[in-house]
């Protein structure tokens, strides 16, 4: 059994640009994720495990994934502790 | 100039929908683009225009794309507030056992467009059934919204109105609707089986429900046409249903004739030809062909030309409804208004008293 990370379903939110506007529902307040930020969130628009998730923006961006791996888990943790992602176990 | 940006707008309005000529990509000069930027957001096209940039077909600056895209962000937090604000309105609805529909802006951003950020809105439009209307209005109400303007007699929403318009502390508009256009248009479409022609969709992980395809391109075509402020975004709506929801087009025609919105549909299709370029599929261009009665193109009139600004509106109302008792009644309703009507619409003196339901009339629906 793997561990994906995914949006949490109560998260509405847009895009700008290469930004993301995200808003918890249970919340009245507004987080905004730039350049790097949105671009883990539009990744994941399916759930990823943690080492999916790096390499799919590694390659995106024309990286090594042990470059950006320790940035992509700092973000994954706060986005997490913050509501916005959560994990799931199995294929989904 | 202006003719220039009044096409550049219309290019914006129709990027990505099927059109007979897209032209070179478009650039702006710089003494023109303070006009165009507040342009693009009075008309609520910054999402579009914003994808029309992505995909190479406006060519910014710089700093043109630094201010489009701070235009846009302020319409996203907007939007995001009120989406917010209809899951609470939303959850308080079914608490009480309303049916409740999303009409326009949030079911439109996440159901027919590429993304929910092309589509920006201001306000959120609500369709709840007529026999649920009093108790509907008191959970708005409870829910943080103040009613902008009262109705003019007790009981006039329910035989005569279209919608009653709250806002809340920060601002945030709610549209209640009873049905989706003013009398007779309004009437004619039986509100209440609206809720027969719904889906559903997703938002924030709450199941909530919208018109189905074929009933939200007429709704498009309706507020298009009848629509106060003849702006472009309603025409693209028109245009984004027909070619990219699952319209069924038999189903259509039939509801055109019973709800008597040839003429609408005509109306809404040649301005989205006219304006954008935008060529409907057949069967919608077969559908707007049709024969329109007289009756129908009087009322469109009353709407969608310049007697709106003169009472047309009214009497458009007064000539279609059915009978001499109903006609009475709405008169009354506009010449003997409740005080608090009055009061809420600024009276001044015993002669404008008779004007503010006239002004009244041809103003709402405005935001």
């Amino acid at each position: 059994m793997s561990v994906h990370i995914r949006r949490a379903p109560q998260v509405l939110w847009r895009s700008v640009g290469v930004e993301v506007i995200l808003a918890d529902r249970r919340r009245s307040d507004f987080e905004l994720l730039s350049g790097s930020g949105g671009a883990v969130w539009r990744a994941l628009s399916e759930p990823r495990t943690l080492e999916d998730l790096v390499e799919t923006l590694a390659a995106e961006h024309g990286v090594e994934p042990a470059s950006i791996e320790g940035d992509v888990r700092q973000l994954v943790g706060t986005l997490s502790a913050r509501g916005f992602v959560e994990e799931a176990t199995g294929d989904a | 100039m202006l003719d220039a940006r009044i096409s550049l707008l219309r290019r914006f309005a129709a990027h990505g929908l099927p059109r007979a000529d897209d032209g070179p990509p478009e650039e702006v000069r710089d003494e023109d683009w303070p006009i165009v930027i507040d342009q693009l957001g009075g008309e609520r096209l910054t999402g579009i225009a914003v994808a029309a940039a992505r995909d190479g077909r406006l060519l910014l600056t710089e700093l043109q794309a630094r201010t489009l895209l701070d235009r846009h962000r302020e319409s996203m937090l907007v939007a995001l507030a009120l989406e917010r604000r209809l899951l609470e309105v939303a959850d308080a609805f079914a608490h009480e056992g309303i049916d409740l529909v999303v009409l326009k802006g949030p079911a439109m951003a996440h159901t027919f467009y590429p993304d929910p950020s092309w589509r920006n809105f201001g306000d959120l439009d609500l369709l709840v059934p007529t026999n649920r209307w009093e108790r509907a209005l008191r959970v708005v109400q409870e829910a943080g919204f103040t009613r902008d303007t009262p109705e003019p007699r007790p009981g006039f929403d329910v035989r005569f109105g279209k919608a009653a318009t709250h806002t809340d502390a920060r601002g945030l508009v709610l549209d209640l609707h009873r049905t989706l256009a003013e009398a007779p248009f309004g009437m004619w479409l039986e509100p209440d089986r609206l809720f027969e022609r719904t889906r559903t969709f997703t938002l924030g992980g709450v199941e909530l429900r919208r018109l189905d395809d074929t009933a939200a391109f007429l709704h498009a075509c309706v507020h298009a046409s009848l629509g106060s402020r003849q702006l472009l975004l309603p025409l693209r709506d028109v245009g984004q249903i027909a070619t990219s929801g699952s319209v069924d087009w038999d189903v259509a025609a039939r509801l055109v004739d019973r709800w008597r919105l040839r003429a609408v549909v005509r109306h809404s299709t040649e301005t989205l030809a006219s304006k954008l370029g935008v060529e409907l599929p057949a069967p919608a261009q077969a559908i707007a062909r049709g024969p329109v009665s007289k009756g129908e193109l009087r009322a469109l009139e009353a709407f969608a030309t310049s007697r709106r600004d003169s009472g047309g509106e009214a009497m458009a109302a007064i000539w279609g409804l059915p009978g001499v008792r109903p006609k009475a009644a709405y008169v009354r309703a506009l010449v003997f208004p409740q005080r608090r009507f009055l009061d809420a619409r600024g009276q001044r003196s015993y002669a404008s008293r008779w004007l503010i339901p006239l002004r009244w009339m041809s103003t709402k629906g405005r935001s």
